[in-house]
């Protein structure tokens, strides 16, 4: 926990590495520079993504961008109605000639994996995959099999109004650290998306800015950006004013607190500071809190900023 | 724990400042102890100081015996053994000297600061003075001070401090359930009596002595009215009645007897309190006249007041009088008393009495009365504070020679002059008026407020009150004389016209005082059983004595002492963490110049948007922002960068 110890797993020019990273990931996804820090933190909290919205705004294409740019394999698994648990996490399939099964592993055993359009996969599909997520492992053929380091997911998700989607029931949304939603870029960024060249070639160019030994290092980072004890008072605070709003099917599980300060830490790191403040907490709460909490009040615009403009900061 | 602490050295900041402390707390005896018994402490003392840097000169045990031997007989040749008080006092005084040279364990220091209080306690024994209490109680809290820190180890002055008061204003609640409810001694412990009375009305009247107590602006008694104040020509306060004289001296004469039982009181009667200043003589003042006395005092037939000791310290009492109530009858005894004229009396004052005797009917006094006010009024008398001295036969110099004079020339000569007409008469000195204290509820009667008047026998209406000066100086009896402006001029200047900035400011300075010395006597000092019971009969709790009282004295304390044990089990904001209050002075700041700071918002959010509103003072708004954040959320705990964070929020400026 020394400092010097710290000094050995952040460099000093890591502030530099982290934006250039999203400098490029900006060049590709124009005008969600919001969106693609969520994103970078929740890879850096260890945590997984799910990224919310209508087709066709750049969900994959984001997958593909931090997959590229931190250096991850990646694969991609495009979820349909017919998707079986199997093919997502691999088969035996029995070898002849050494007379024993042999265990082929699917898609789920990479770095980064993209689900794309999990909300249209069977329910015994989905869980196959979150389950994996949390417990970074898979069990086939009565064997547990470890997932990668780091192991990342990234699921799309229609919005649930669609026609021929299951939707992630509440307990396994709650594996998702974050929930982001790109939405339709503006004007300005419309234009120079319109403007500019081909996604997929563009994304051919991408180069890694770093490799994975440093994503580890800077994972361990996270954890140990500091903490004070009247920030956690915040915390402790904003989760007791969930549990407490009647506009809430239920309030914020301790599970989620941990998201939350997890998620905070990896902001503040992104932001370059040895400690978390209270902004970063109100930076990541939407997208921490807001797919984990049933709002039961139509009328409430937008009740996560509600939330946070009712609690004092200690 | 206690055992462990009882072998530590004693540390010797701890040590001087006990040592000063006990100096500070003795210094008020000087003026009560001879100079030797105040002297032998403070050498003593010095000698205790001295021998902090050097060990070496901590005297031995022989030194210290016959140090002792000599301590006793500078007690004993300085003050005698006739006087318990001050002998014990002085004892104390130089045992306590003595126990800080022989002072080594932290046992003795616990005992040197026990005498410490009990020489506080000593102190009252001679002075009740509110500028004392206040003295001693800082004392006290110093006391405190030293035995905290001699309990504790590691302790800065700061906490000590805080510890201190912490601990004394937990006592207070207890301290005033006791001293209200703690049964009184009707007589004071050793007969406490103050420094000295002021001079005040003596039991005869010389040509002259009023008029010397006329330029004393000394407070003579304070009054607190129930109801309406009567006007300032009624305000005349009895005091002693004078019947005998030699032609120039007035006295009482032989003791009165029989003291008057008045019956019949209007129910109109005038009730007031009088807290009087120390006299040391019996006789009290009240209104004329008083009708119904206070406990442990008596009216005499001639309706002046005495208590059943001296007035050897402030006394407070209640009373009511009817200015109307009249004796119809008197005995021959007092007739005689009443007609006594000195052996001498020249031939020119007989021939004036003679003439208004026979230019009126006998059977109407008050013919002779006027006669005689006509006379002081159309011939060229004066109302003056220096009459000049007086040679001869006093009575007939003053109405044919000098004709200059002070209300005892005038009422002593008036009422001679009566007597030479067959008319029992009688002269009462008193005071005459009064001023309200602007700030309080109070009238003030000073000794310049002294006069002395006649009583006249009216047969039918019984005796009837004449004031000679009246008829000279109508404004004696509506205002008040100003000694401080009458005391060179022959004129007597009259209180009422008060300009000049300065005078209004120290006017109003002293009427404060006076206030404040009242209350002070009358909840404090004052607090005797008798008002203890009026108190709690208040409160419902009348007849509350004894075993009652000390039920509720048990109860009281209990309430005090639970009461302050829950108060210190409240949560607190926690201790020792300035920042929440370093930021709340920025926010209050930032408000005030018209920044909206919202509770919700964050040091960053706050102070970006100070920035931008502000851009003259970003270094600073930024400099704070980081010293704040580092200090809150970070891992720093620099207590030296919380008084740096403290002096930049407190130097900003914002415009």
């Amino acid at each position: 926990m020394s400092n010097a110890a710290l000094g050995a797993v952040a460099p000093p020019g890591d502030g530099a590495l982290l934006r250039q990273i999203l400098d490029d990931a900006g060049r590709l996804i124009v005008g969600k520079d919001h969106a693609l820090r969520l994103a970078l933190a929740c890879v850096l909290a260890r945590g997984h993504l799910l990224i919310e919205d209508v087709p066709g705004v750049g969900k994959t294409t984001l997958a593909h961008v931090m997959a590229r740019l931190l250096g991850l394999d990646f694969q991609r698994i495009q979820f349909t109605a017919d998707l079986l648990p199997a093919d997502i996490v691999g088969v035996s399939i029995y070898d002849r000639e050494e007379g024993r099964f042999h265990f082929h592993p699917g898609p789920v055993f990479s770095q980064l994996v993209l689900a794309d359009e999990i909300n249209r996969a069977t329910p015994k599909t989905q869980s196959a995959l979150l389950e994996a997520m949390e417990e970074r492992q898979v069990t086939a053929d009565g064997e547990t099999r470890e997932l990668p380091d780091p192991f990342f997911v990234i699921a799309t998700q229609n919005p649930r109004n669609q026609i021929g989607t299951f939707g992630l029931p509440e307990s396994q949304l709650d594996r998702f650290l974050m929930r982001v939603s790109l939405g339709y870029p503006d004007a300005a960024a419309e234009r120079q998306l319109l403007d500019g060249g081909d996604r997929r070639v563009m994304l051919k160019h991408i180069t890694p800015r770093i490799d994975v030994p440093t994503l580890l290092a800077w994972q361990n980072h996270v954890d140990q950006i500091h903490v004070a004890p009247a920030l956690l008072d915040y915390v402790q605070a904003l989760l007791a004013a969930t549990r407490n709003a009647p506009h809430w099917e239920l309030g914020l599980s301790p599970r989620a607190g941990l998201a939350l300060l997890r998620a905070a830490r990896a902001w503040a790191m992104i932001d370059g500071r040895p400690q978390v403040v209270p902004e970063d907490v109100q930076a990541v709460l939407p997208n921490v809190a807001e797919h984990r909490l049933n709002n039961l009040d139509p009328t409430l615009k937008n009740p996560v900023q509600e939330l946070i403009r009712g609690v004092a900061v200690p | 724990m206690r055992d462990a602490m009882a072998n530590l050295p004693i540390p010797s900041r701890l040590l001087a400042t006990l040592v000063i402390l006990l100096g500070a707390l003795v210094a008020p005896h000087s003026a009560n102890l001879s100079p030797m018994v105040v002297g032998a402490f403070y050498c003593a003392a010095l000698w205790r100081l001295l021998a902090l840097s050097r060990p070496t000169l901590i005297p031995g045990r022989w030194v210290l015996l016959l140090l002792m031997l000599g301590g006793m007989a500078t007690v004993v040749f300085s003050t005698g053994i006739r006087d318990g008080r001050l002998t014990g006092t002085a004892l104390l005084v130089v045992m306590v000297g003595l126990k800080l040279l022989e002072l080594k364990a932290r046992r003795d220091m616990h005992v040197t600061i026990f005498l410490g209080y009990f020489l506080v306690l000593t102190q009252f024994l001679y002075n009740q003075t509110l500028g004392l209490a206040i003295y001693m109680f800082c004392g006290v809290i110093g006391l405190l001070a030293v035995q905290i820190g001699l309990n504790r180890v590691h302790i800065d002055s700061r906490q000590q401090l805080v510890y201190t008061l912490r601990v004394a204003g937990g006592a207070l609640p207890l301290a005033l359930v006791i001293f209200v409810l703690f049964p009184r001694l009707e007589t004071p412990l050793w007969g406490i009596n103050t420094a000295s009375a002021v001079t005040g009305i003596s039991g005869e009247m010389t040509l002259g002595n009023i008029g010397e107590l006329s330029q004393s602006d000394a407070t003579a008694f304070r009054v607190r009215f129930d109801g309406d104040v009567p006007p300032p020509a009624a305000r005349y306060w009895r005091g002693p009645v004078l019947w005998h004289t030699d032609g120039r001296r007035w006295t009482a004469g032989r003791r009165p007897v029989r003291p008057e039982q008045v019956e019949g009181v209007s129910p109109n009667a005038i009730v007031y309190e009088v807290t009087l200043e120390p006299t040391g003589e019996y006789w009290l003042f009240g209104l004329d006249i008083v009708t119904s006395t206070p406990p442990s005092t008596f009216l005499n037939r001639d309706f002046s007041l005495v208590g059943d000791q001296r007035v050897n310290k402030r006394f407070t009492y209640r009373a009511a009088s009817d200015p109307d109530y009249r004796v119809a009858t008197m005995t021959q005894g007092e007739r005689l008393r009443g007609l006594q004229l000195p052996d001498e009396i020249a031939p020119r004052v007989s021939q004036l009495v003679k003439q208004w005797m026979a230019e009126s009917d006998p059977d109407q006094p008050l013919q002779v009365v006027e006669k005689a006010l006509r006379y002081f009024r159309q011939q060229p008398f004066v109302y003056t504070l220096s009459p000049g001295v007086i040679e001869g036969d006093p009575l007939d110099t003053f109405l044919f020679e000098t004709r200059r004079g002070f209300c005892e020339h005038y009422a002593g000569s008036f009422t001679q002059l009566m007597r030479m007409a067959g008319i029992p008469a009688r002269v009462v000195v008193g005071y005459q008026g009064g001023e309200k204290n602007p700030h309080a509820e109070h009238w003030v009667v000073r000794q310049s407020d002294a006069h002395a008047w006649s009583e006249v026998w009216v047969p039918g209406r019984g005796w009837w009150r004449v004031d000679p000066t009246a008829a000279i100086a109508p404004e004696r009896v509506e205002r008040s004389i100003d000694p401080g402006l009458s005391q060179d001029g022959d004129e007597i200047v009259f209180s009422g016209d008060n300009s000049g900035l300065l005078r209004v400011v120290w006017l109003n300075a002293r009427w404060m005082a006076d206030a404040v010395d009242l209350n002070w006597h009358r909840w404090v000092v004052g607090f005797t059983a008798e008002r203890q019971q009026s108190l709690l009969r208040q409160y419902g709790l009348s007849d509350l004595q004894g075993i009652g009282l000390g039920i509720a004295l048990l109860i009281g304390g209990l309430v005090a002492v639970g009461s302050v044990y829950l108060i210190s089990k409240l949560p607190r904001p926690r201790r020792g963490d300035p920042l929440p209050a370093i930021w709340q002075r920025l926010v209050r700041k930032l408000r005030r110049a018209g920044l909206t700071v919202d509770d919700w918002q964050g040091p960053d959010t706050v102070c970006s948007n100070a920035i931008v509103r502000f851009p003259d003072a970003a270094d600073q708004l930024a400099a704070i922002n980081r010293m704040y954040v580092k200090l809150r959320y970070g891992r720093q705990s620099d207590r030296s960068l919380v008084s740096a964070l403290y002096k930049r929020v407190a130097q900003l400026k914002l415009r």
